[in-house]
């Protein structure tokens, strides 16, 4: 009897989250084409359309002209990479936050504080200061990426104590570690203007620039990091009640930490290096997607990546569009939202309603 | 000997355990008792492979816990911690769940496991919102879930309601009578003694004393692991034991 | 420790493989990014000749099919230049009509109808907006945007990214020589050089009587930076101003760089020279004990785009430095008019700030 019950409201909330799901999914991709039709160039609806038929596979070459070659470049080489690369990124960061706040079991983490920012800015600085191009169009993002890994492996092994990582301690080597890491970026900046200037918008992050090249090889890292967040999502959960109730049930604890810290530093780190420091999506997108799903990551994981994509994706088209012919960098914006959300976060978590 | 200890030694920081041997009978109850600080919760810790010893082993039907993944561990013991981190919005149903992570199959579902404990309403409240007694009782739903031979609590009555206690008592009774082991770190003496068919008592990391509860609950014992003179009261039912001076 | 070792080893393993990812897909695709500095000018009778850009302080980024080298059986004639020295000497060679595309500090000319003004952030190409207006090339300086926009712009849309930076005044004729060589304008660009020069060789005539004993020392206050005071230094071309003016600089550190006001204090000026954008207020108040302030020894700059824009308008700026120091030697209408060389009506004037 009692079982009966509860078992219909289970399927009662099963569908309620797969219609919560396909809403958002179908939103997600509203945003996508939505997203391209905008721009500080005002390209026509009809143009817009032809275009995206010509990329069609076998029937592209059918399809209608209607369209100039440089709105055709515009489109496909401008607007859809950095269209796809916010969806990329922001997915990552959410993604990345999720992990990280279950890893820490703290509601205020976020991915970057595990020393993934400093350790990026520390390899886009150093690219640009000796402008080197030993990774060819790609050296600062792809040494932005090498040690922003770096450092974070260089924090876990800081945290090392006697066989295990105690959250706490690499919570706090994180954050000491990433503080002496900008001190070193502003020994390197200072009295360098012109670097600093190329290193203030990577600081205040932005998605202009993004090409298909690097975003198929970054689309690949964070799918294939979201792919194995998803699979831990029980771990993660059980990480969520502690690390002694986590071994209790069977979780090889120290094991999992490792495994979902590297596989969201190798996400985020891959979003970051093309995206520079964004913030508060990774911070506040995980929060929104437990409010909106419940606490447990096999729903959050995912939910939050969607979420992150479509955040992201609409700060940026506020960013590219807000000021016409000027770009802001998108980190301006995610700022100028996060912030007021993670003021009301904080108060719901306070009233004790959400986490006590 | 579903639970041995052998020559265990263990220290962090100033802290230390050694010299520790223990044998939990098969179907019993065994209670380790001790002031705040004699290492009882730690020793706990070991019983399960959470920390690993320095010295000695921990072993389970004769097999040392160190080589046996945690996964193997879980199927076998199952915890009930004392601290407890609070989840992010988790549902009671979903905390009991989790604890079928190691579980080979659903002998018991998580459903039967909260109607055991008597908290089949709270399935779907938010954890964090529970108070502390109802979350007492989830974990223990979620040990009871778990299925494993032998259970271990951390102070499973502290800080509850007589009702709650009672209830836990009753529960814990229920599951010794199904032919679980059941090891529980208390401090309160007349616990050790109404509650537990043996007996360890633990001071500043050393056993003072272990076997059968009617050898081990001597005035002679409580004095040297408590610092404290006792007296027994007559037909006072489970509250026996009191401090001399009262 | 040995739990430590194989962390390690599996890290390393993680850090290479992404590392060589990234290799492989630069291999692959063999993206370019690196600065070109010879350069070479292909004439439109089929002659190769060589250019090279440091003589302008400058350097280039071609797209790959360009091989270095421009063509010039097309001059270039969809021209989007951000910086103002380069607009403006656009203008004097008479190659305006070519420009499509100006930053918003391009006010010299006022820009037409048909010319694009982009709202320039740090760090931000609106590339959207440059990339709609199909741009022969991009003029910018040096530093200021990010690699991975200039990567798109070159690299993806195909659009030379010219680098102009000259510091000295031989500098800024080869910019005069090379602009004019691109636009078709070379005897444009000799006739504004020889009127530089017959200019530079007058005023030597003109303060050919003051000795270097008797050069008066100043200080050049760019603006407030934090921890010291912008200012110019050796290797400037303002500091090549301020010299052929007979001033003595008492900055000895090159380049453009901040310094402490007790290295001004200690290096007792007799002048302070006050930018446009500094108020005698924020001098007071930085720099109170020095004797130059007290005496009120102070120059201000009303027009600092003939000082600081490296274009032949520097002539002005020489002239009227020597006019302010040195009264009874020049004036600044001694220059030459340089409406009779290039049929341009030119506001000579640098201290009311009147463009006409």
């Amino acid at each position: 009897m009692v079982d009966a019950e509860i078992t219909e409201k289970g399927h009662r909330r099963i569908s309620l989250f797969f219609t919560k799901a396909v809403i958002l999914a179908a939103f997600l991709a509203i945003s996508i084409i939505y997203s391209t039709f905008i721009g500080s160039v005002n390209i026509p609806v009809s143009s817009i359309t032809a275009i995206y038929l010509r990329q069609l596979p076998f029937i592209g070459g059918y399809a209608a002209s209607g369209y100039t070659a440089t709105q055709y470049e515009i489109i496909v080489l401008v607007r859809e990479p950095e269209v796809i690369g916010a969806v990329m990124v922001g997915a990552a960061l959410a993604l990345g936050g999720t992990s990280v706040q279950s890893v820490f079991r703290n509601p205020i983490t976020e991915p970057y504080i595990i020393g993934i920012s400093s350790g990026a800015t520390l390899g886009a600085v150093i690219a640009l200061s000796t402008n080197t191009s030993i990774f060819g169009a790609y050296s600062v993002q792809i040494l932005a990426f090498i040690t922003s890994l770096a450092v974070v492996l260089g924090v876990y092994f800081l945290s090392f104590r006697t066989g295990r990582v105690p959250p706490i301690y690499l919570l706090l080597t994180g954050i000491a570690i990433s503080l002496f890491i900008s001190a070193i970026v502003g020994l390197i900046l200072f009295s360098n203007l012109r670097l600093q200037n190329e290193t203030f918008a990577w600081l205040l992050g932005s998605l202009s620039g993004i090409t298909w090249q690097e975003l198929g090889l970054v689309s690949l890292l964070v799918i294939l990091s979201g792919f194995i967040l998803s699979t831990l999502w029980r771990e993660l959960d059980a990480l969520q009640m502690g690390e002694p109730h986590a071994r209790s049930i069977g979780v090889n604890v120290e094991r999992t930490k490792l495994l979902a810290l590297i596989i969201t530093t190798v996400g985020v780190s891959a979003a970051v290096s093309i995206s520079g420091l964004i913030g508060f999506v990774g911070l506040v997108i995980p929060h929104l997607g437990r409010m909106l799903f419940g606490g447990s990551n096999r729903k959050v994981i995912p939910m939050s990546a969607i979420l992150g994509g479509i955040f992201l994706l609409l700060s940026d088209d506020l960013a590219r569009t807000m000021v016409h012919n000027e770009v802001l960098p998108v980190g301006i914006i995610t700022g100028l939202i996060g912030v007021p959300f993670f003021m009301y976060m904080l108060s719901r978590i306070s009233r004790g309603s959400y986490v006590s | 000997m579903s639970l041995e200890v052998k020559r265990l030694e263990f220290s962090r920081g100033t802290f230390s355990l050694k010299g520790i041997d223990i044998t939990v009978p098969d179907g019993s109850i065994l209670g380790i008792g001790g002031q705040n600080g004699s290492g009882k919760s730690t020793l706990m810790k070991l019983l399960y492979g959470f920390y690993r010893p320095d010295v000695g082993n921990v072993y389970h039907n004769g097999i040392s816990l160190s080589e046996l993944h945690p996964r193997d561990i879980s199927r076998k013991i199952a915890v009930v911690s004392q601290e407890i981190s609070e989840p992010f919005n988790f549902t009671a149903l979903e905390v009991v769940r989790l604890s079928g992570y190691s579980k080979e199959n659903e002998s018991i579902s998580p459903h039967e496991a909260m109607e055991t404990c008597g908290i089949s309403h709270l399935a779907n409240r938010n954890f964090s919102e529970l108070s502390g007694g109802e979350k007492r009782l989830v974990l223990i739903a979620a040990a009871v879930y778990q299925d494993a031979s032998t259970i271990l609590m951390d102070e499973p009555t502290a800080f509850l309601d007589v009702d709650k206690e009672q209830k836990v008592k009753k529960i814990i009774q229920d599951l010794n009578g199904l032919g679980r082991t059941l090891v529980l770190v208390l401090h309160d003496i007349n616990l050790l003694n109404s509650l537990c068919t043996h007996v360890v008592l633990l001071r500043d990391g050393a056993i003072i004393a272990s076997g059968e509860k009617e050898e081990v609950l001597s005035l002679e014992n409580l004095e040297k692991a408590y610092t404290l003179k006792f007296r027994i009261l007559e037909d006072a039912g489970p509250y026996k034991f009191a401090p001399a001076e009262i | 420790m040995n739990q430590k070792l194989k962390i390690i080893v599996a890290v390393a393993i993680v850090v290479v493989v992404a590392a060589s990812a990234f290799g492989v897909n630069y291999y692959l695709h063999k993206g370019k990014l690196e600065p070109v500095y010879n350069m070479k000018i292909m004439e439109a009778n089929g002659t190769v000749d060589a250019f090279n850009l440091s003589t302008v302080g400058g350097y280039a980024y071609f797209p790959a099919q360009q091989n270095n080298t421009w063509y010039l059986s097309h001059p270039l004639s969809r021209i989007v230049t951000l910086i103002p020295s380069v607009t403006a000497t656009l203008y004097a060679l008479h190659a305006y009509n070519d420009v499509v595309g100006v930053d918003q500090y391009s006010i010299y000319p006022t820009p037409g109808k048909n010319v694009t003004v982009f709202d320039l952030n740090v760090g931000s190409l609106p590339i959207e907006s440059i990339a709609n207006l199909t741009p022969d090339v991009v003029i910018t300086t040096a530093g200021g945007f990010s690699n991975q926009q200039i990567n798109q712009m070159v690299n993806v849309l195909h659009i030379p990214y010219l680098v102009l930076d000259p510091g000295s005044i031989s500098q800024i004729e080869n910019q005069n020589n090379l602009l004019g060589l691109l636009t078709g304008t070379s005897s444009n660009a000799g006739i504004i050089n020889s009127w530089m020069n017959s200019n530079l060789q007058n005023l030597s005539k003109d303060l050919g009587n003051i000795s270097a004993g008797a050069e008066k020392s100043v200080f050049y206050y760019l603006y407030p930076a934090s921890g010291g005071i912008y200012t110019v230094g050796p290797g400037s071309f303002v500091n090549q101003e301020l010299n052929i003016a007979h001033l003595k600089n008492i900055v000895n550190i090159s380049g453009y760089p901040t310094v402490s006001t007790s290295y001004v204090i200690n290096a007792t000026p007799e002048y302070v020279l006050l930018d446009q954008y500094v108020n005698q207020t924020t001098l007071n108040q930085s720099l109170p004990g020095l004797n130059a302030v007290k005496e009120h020894h102070v120059v201000a700059v009303a027009n600092d785009t003939f000082f600081t824009e490296p274009n032949f308008r520097i002539i002005y700026s020489i002239y009227w430095l020597a006019q302010q120091f040195y009264p009874s030697n020049v004036n600044l209408s001694d220059v030459s008019s340089f409406n009779s060389y290039t049929h341009l009506n030119l506001a000579q004037n640098p201290e009311t700030g009147v463009n006409s």
